[in-house]
């Protein structure tokens, strides 16, 4: 632009909260030229008025960083010019904060939010449906100490939710956990914070809905009255507007389908839930029941979860498969990013806990129905692989709280096509081979924000290609920038060399080589490298 | 008993959590580092000289990487080398020079500041191994001691007599900021025959123009047929301009901003540089 601008607006997909919003726009030496607070624009949600003072000609380096409305930090740079006459152009050096959603503290907290909720609702499944002929089939025999646990995961939910807000938004603004008088009303403005003061909300109904269908419920009569079942309706129906909460505050509200995403994340939640909580249940259950009662009364109980788990892990497989195609841009990016590791590692321990419940369902189940010390030692048993996989389910939600606190992966991976190869941190000698050409590529030194040597040999049959046209094209994919490309130059015969400071920064680059070789068919390799400071 | 064991499952991480908050009050915060970019060193004369004197004006330019630049282009056409473009600040005197590069990067040249006032200096660099941007201007200035009377920018004169080569621009050129022009100019000699060019650093004509004011600087070439390397860059736009006919220059104008401009167009004829300047309204 030829005059100094009074101001900037930055536009963004989504509404974003100016109070989480830093931004940052500084000259060559690095003095800030933002003027005064950032602000929402009064006719644009999706807007933010930065205010500058009256910048010089020249080069200024833009770096924001907003929370978006699924709750994790989103940053992004570019620069731009003032003045018909700005010079060249500096080489910023970008700051890569290494911060994520995913810090130990909000990790622990949004893995016991989602547990605690999760069991909440399947303990309170188990006991007013799955376990409840239980008390009426084998006399003497109570529920008592299911309802303790589902009131107890309860109370640690409702806890844990707010808990949870406060860590996450005291992170995310960049102030103390202590400031409560700051973060309350950031929790409240944020669709983050909103999102789990719902979920708190209907915790407290579901608490209501379920303490009125607990006192109804009696158990010792097989059929219930019309009031319990009433009630029972209520507790069920809130325990699902539970679940919608993380859903609604999570990717799933982002993700278009939208209604189709949230209803692919509430079943996944749900039938984790009736899982991980039915277990809990069967433990409690095995502990409380007399010994002399436990075979009679598991004898009841499993089977029935043993369906109920069984259909959940149908449910679970097929939604979460699904979600995942709905989140990830490419395959690749399963192996390739965080999240796709997230996703593996979710889906490898679940895969375990699965083969745990398939040995209940196909041994130990059976083996309970027999007579005298075999029964016994089945229900023991029975108890040992129900304890494993209680663990591996919690783990589970331990990678679905690791997931969910991820952005997925960036579009701009979508955007590279298929990566031929994974490269650095450090120097890089690579060799893919591409359309019959076998390309070695060579960094040196590989770090972010210096001179980077890029060299480039092409060989087809062992022999250099040469007069090619080669450009090179580096995107960041860990936050939003700008592209650039070069062309490369043939330094030697079928080597293609290029000195360039383009890889501004500490984070992975999208390396896309458009090779067009005289007279042949062009192609393209691409390769994902990982730079460091 | 089974309601403890559960009690414990669930508020043991709980604890955990809660534990870890203390740690968590700094944050990370952003701190941005100084930018390293082209820029002039050791700049002489670093304090007012003498009008009418040969002066020495050297300088350096350093690269982002804290090394000196030494490896300028070379070839065909005029983007080549360090072009030292000299202006005092009412546009009534220029100096346009092509001084030498040492092997240490020096660039070293003698100007002679023709009257006292201030002046804006113009590096115009062409690095060899250029990154996204194939050339760059830096900028210092120079003050001449003596007495500095302004001269008003005159009005836009179709007709510049320079050195007895008479300049004509066809038309009253209508320009407007942005937007690609072209300036018809007729050069005929002192006889009154047609001026034949011939090129000088790369080119027939050079088309310097400065803003009145502001000193913005921007310039373009009038190419001979088929020279290569020849267009000026603005934005993603190229500029040139061409001759093909004998007394004849086609001048291709860009200019990023409206107001006053000063064009100096500098032609080549019969082994002597001529310098006519025009007044241009950029609306």
């Amino acid at each position: 632009m030829n005059f100094p601008p009074p101001q900037m607006r930055l536009t963004f997909s989504e509404a974003v909260e100016p109070r989480f919003a830093i931004v940052s726009v500084t000259n060559a030496a690095a003095d800030q030229q933002v003027d005064g607070a950032v602000r929402h624009s009064p006719a644009d949600a999706d807007q933010l008025i930065v205010p500058l003072k009256r910048v010089p000609e020249g080069w200024y380096l833009v770096f924001w960083r907003v929370i978006s409305v699924d709750g994790h930090p989103v940053r992004g740079a570019f620069t731009f010019k003032v003045g018909p006459n700005p010079g060249p152009p500096p080489r910023f050096v970008i700051p890569s904060l290494s911060e994520t959603a995913t810090t130990p503290n909000l990790l622990a907290a949004r893995w016991v939010t989602f547990l605690s909720i999760m069991a909440a609702v399947g303990l309170f499944v188990l006991r007013m449906a799955i376990a409840r002929p239980l008390v009426a089939r084998v006399a003497g025999t109570r529920l008592r100490a299911v309802s303790i646990a589902f009131w107890l995961a309860l109370a640690v939910a409702l806890v844990a939710t707010p808990v949870y807000v406060l860590v996450a938004t005291s992170d995310f603004a960049l102030r103390s956990v202590w400031s409560i008088g700051d973060l309350v009303p950031l929790m409240r403005t944020s669709a983050f914070g909103r999102g789990f003061l719902d979920i708190e909300l209907t915790l407290g109904l579901f608490a209501l809905a379920a303490g009125a269908a607990l006192w109804l419920d009696r158990p010792e009569r097989p059929v219930r009255s019309v009031a319990a079942l009433l009630s029972l309706l209520g507790g069920l129906l809130a325990a699902a507007a539970v679940l919608i909460g993380p859903a609604a505050a999570g990717h799933a509200a982002q993700t278009s389908p939208r209604w189709f995403a949230i209803a692919v994340d509430w079943v996944h939640v749900a039938a984790g839930s009736l899982w991980i909580g039915g277990l809990i249940g069967l433990l409690v259950l095995w502990r409380s029941l007399e010994v002399g009662k436990r075979v009679a009364g598991l004898l009841v109980c499993v089977p029935r979860f043993s369906n109920v788990a069984f259909v959940s892990v149908m449910a679970l497989l097929a939604t979460g498969i699904t979600a995942s195609v709905l989140h990830l841009p490419t395959l690749s990016s399963l192996w390739n990013t965080a999240y796709g590791h997230a996703i593996l590692w979710k889906a490898g321990i679940l895969l375990a806990a699965m083969l745990l419940g398939a040995a209940n369902l196909l041994r130990t189940k059976p083996r309970l129905a027999a007579t005298g010390e075999r029964a016994a030692g089945a229900s023991r048993l029975l108890r040992r692989l129900v304890s494993v996989e209680v663990v591996l389910v919690a783990a589970a939600i331990f990678a679905a709280a690791v997931l969910s606190s991820l952005p997925p992966p960036p579009k701009a991976l979508a955007g590279l096509g298929t990566v031929a190869a994974n490269v650095g941190p450090g120097t890089v000698a690579s060799v893919v081979s591409e359309n019959g050409y076998r390309v070695e590529l060579r960094v040196t030194p590989n770090r972010a924000a210096v001179d980077n040597a890029f060299a480039v040999r092409i060989t087809k049959d062992g022999k250099p290609v040469t007069g090619a046209d080669v450009t090179q094209t580096f995107a960041m994919l860990d936050m939003e920038m700008p592209d650039q490309s070069y062309r490369l130059r043939e330094a030697s015969p079928g080597v293609y060399t290029k000195a360039t400071p383009a890889l501004v920064m500490v984070g992975r680059w999208g390396l896309t080589f458009e090779i067009a070789p005289p007279g042949k068919a062009p192609f393209d390799v691409v390769l994902v490298d990982h730079a460091n400071g | 008993m089974s309601a403890r064991i559960v009690v414990a499952a669930l508020l043991a991480p709980l604890a955990v959590a809660l534990a870890g908050c203390g740690g968590s009050s700094g944050g990370p915060s952003i701190t941005i580092q100084p930018g390293r970019t082209y820029h002039l060193e050791g700049f002489i004369p670093g304090g007012p000289v003498t009008a009418g004197k040969p002066t020495p004006l050297s300088f350096t330019i350093v690269q982002p990487n804290g090394k000196p630049l030494t490896a300028y282009r070379h070839g065909a056409g005029p983007h080549n080398g360090v072009h030292v473009i000299i202006v005092r600040r009412d546009l009534s005197q220029i100096i346009h020079h092509h001084p030498p590069v040492g092997a240490d990067g020096k660039v070293s040249d003698t100007v002679t500041f023709p009257a006292p006032g201030p002046y804006r200096v113009v590096i115009d660099a062409y690095p060899k191994n250029a990154g996204p941007v194939p050339s760059f201007q830096l900028f210092d200035k120079v003050a001449v001691k003596g007495p500095y009377h302004p001269v008003a920018t005159p009005a836009f004169k179709p007709v510049e007599t320079e050195d007895g080569y008479r300049f004509e621009v066809a038309g009253k050129p209508k320009l407007r900021a942005a937007q690609a022009g072209l300036l018809d100019v007729k050069v005929t000699g002192p006889d009154g025959k047609p001026a034949t060019f011939t090129p000088w650093f790369g080119a027939l004509a050079h088309a310097i123009f400065f803003r009145s004011g502001s000193l913005d600087y921007f310039h373009t070439h009038v190419c001979a047929p088929g020279a290569s390397g020849c267009a000026s860059v603005l934005g993603g736009a190229k500029v040139t301009g061409t001759s093909t006919t004998p007394g004849r220059l086609k001048v291709g104008v860009l200019l990023p901003v409206a107001g006053t401009w000063r064009l100096f167009l500098q032609t080549q004829v019969n082994g002597k540089v001529v310098t006519a300047p025009f007044t241009l309204r950029v609306a």
